[in-house]
């Protein structure tokens, strides 16, 4: 008996254990196998990503007109594939891509295309076979968000992380977002988010994470904002920054004051300590 | 529900007649399968023998390692979307191939064993059977992968080129 005449079930289990490098040199062994190959699914890896980048090392520097070359780079499992962001080069990889495997799936992949030039169908075609749990998606500018709600509608089933570094959508935009399992916001230097938009993003988005930024919000607003977040029935953590002001008006409005006594008990807070400014620093200070 | 003292009687493709402990068989959906359309009460002893399409020497192997695995929980979990591991085979299982290397093609008592495995719907041992040529197969050169699948290169130079021109390609 030779290996091809085992069970079709046991051949596509043993494919989906064997590394791309492997899957590669698989190819090389006989016709049989470089079909085999071909026709098998991949299997699952953890992570992948595909980001576009600019190679300035192809710069002519004698050429006035030379730029840097657009570059696609894709990684899964031990393998990353780099290659110039033309339809031809595209054509070759999906080719080879087809000769590899049939399908492969990821427990996440990450999207950083940050090159607005390469054009999204690019990245659609290369992932076109791909079994995606989450997506990642890093956002730079508004073409990248529009970049994303097509990645987005191409996997409706994966769930997503966004990270808005270096730009911010309209409010409309950004409210009209589907739920993310997580939500990173950090672009620097723009204005304060309101309350109300707020209160929509945590409701939307089962991690919403702020940083760089400010929401506008007075005690009152953020108390309602920590109900709501006690209220959802997901698993939710808050970590918060707030102005002294502020909590000390949500503090006060609690019952509490400078002279409650500890292990007191004020509606929803209970009072472990109570310090002076200068205590905690001195703790502080002890603890470093 | 599984009466393990209950008895079945195999009969595999070359007339031996083998009886094992139902504990045994119902790691085997084939068997789990046959019993069942034969209607008969758990508590007695199917009249008709199971037919598998094993040859003796096989299923010798499959019993040996059903009984070291006839506490295994099931149903068997199917693992199709998780990590690809090849590196968890149990010491026992290693072993148990281990000792096929002594045969006189030790690839062909594998392949019998794969072949039982998915004919008689043992899906452990499928499982360990796969990672195992997984695992002879993995990190080794062409070459090499060729002599452990006992095949011969039927490429001519230009398609290898070709081939090779493409991995290549991927590799830069």
């Amino acid at each position: 008996m030779e290996i091809l005449a085992l069970p079709d079930l046991f051949l596509r289990k043993l494919m989906r254990t064997m590394e791309i490098d492997y899957r590669m040199r698989l190819r090389l062994v006989s016709r049989a196998f470089e079909k085999l190959v071909a026709d098998t699914h991949a299997g699952y890896f953890a992570d992948g990503s595909i980001h576009t980048y600019l190679d300035y090392n192809t710069i002519d520097e004698s050429d006035p007109n030379s730029r840097a070359a657009e570059m696609i780079i894709i990684c899964f499992g031990d393998k990353s594939f780099t290659f110039v962001a033309k339809p031809e080069i595209l054509s070759q990889f999906l080719h080879l891509r087809n000769r590899l495997f049939s399908g492969i799936s990821f427990g996440a992949f990450g999207f950083k295309l940050i090159v607005d030039s390469i054009p999204i169908d690019f990245t659609r075609q290369i992932v076109k076979q791909f079994k995606i749990g989450h997506l990642r998606l890093h956002l730079n500018t508004e073409t990248h968000l529009e970049n994303s709600r097509k990645l987005i509608a191409d996997f409706p089933r994966s769930t997503y992380t966004m990270y808005l570094q270096q730009f911010m959508p309209e409010v409309e935009q950004l409210l009209s977002l589907p739920p993310m399992k997580e939500m990173h916001m950090v672009v620097p230097r723009t204005p304060s988010i309101s309350a109300a938009t707020f209160f929509q993003l945590i409701t939307a988005h089962k991690l919403l994470h702020i940083y760089r930024e400010s929401v506008a919000i007075n005690w009152q607003e953020l108390k309602h904002a920590m109900q709501m977040i006690s209220c959802d029935a997901r698993e939710r953590t808050a970590r918060v920054i707030v102005r002294n002001d502020s909590m000390v008006g949500w503090l006060r409005s609690e019952g509490l004051s400078e002279s409650t006594e500890p292990r007191t008990i004020c509606r929803g807070f209970e009072l472990i300590a109570n310090r002076t400014p200068q205590q905690s620093a001195e703790d502080d200070h002890d603890n470093d | 529900r599984i009466y393990p003292l209950m008895r079945v009687t195999l009969t595999t493709s070359d007339g031996a007649s083998v009886t094992v402990s139902r504990q045994l068989t119902k790691h085997s959906g084939f068997i789990e399968k046959a019993i069942t359309d034969m209607a008969v009460d758990d508590n007695a002893v199917p009249l008709s023998a199971v037919a598998v399409d094993v040859d003796d020497a096989t299923l010798k192997l499959v019993i040996e390692w059903l009984t070291e695995h006839r506490d295994d929980a099931l149903p068997y979990p199917e693992k199709t979307d998780e990590e690809r591991r090849a590196d968890d085979i149990p010491a026992w299982d290693q072993a148990f191939v281990q000792k096929w290397d002594t045969k006189e093609d030790q690839q062909q008592t594998l392949y019998a064993v794969i072949t039982a495995a998915d004919k008689l719907d043992i899906k452990g041992l499928l499982d360990m059977t796969c990672k195992t040529l997984a695992n002879k197969i993995n990190g080794k050169t062409v070459e090499e992968m060729r002599e452990i699948l006992q095949l011969e290169c039927d490429f001519t130079e230009e398609e290898l080129a070709e081939i090779r021109k493409e991995n290549a390609w991927c590799e830069n």
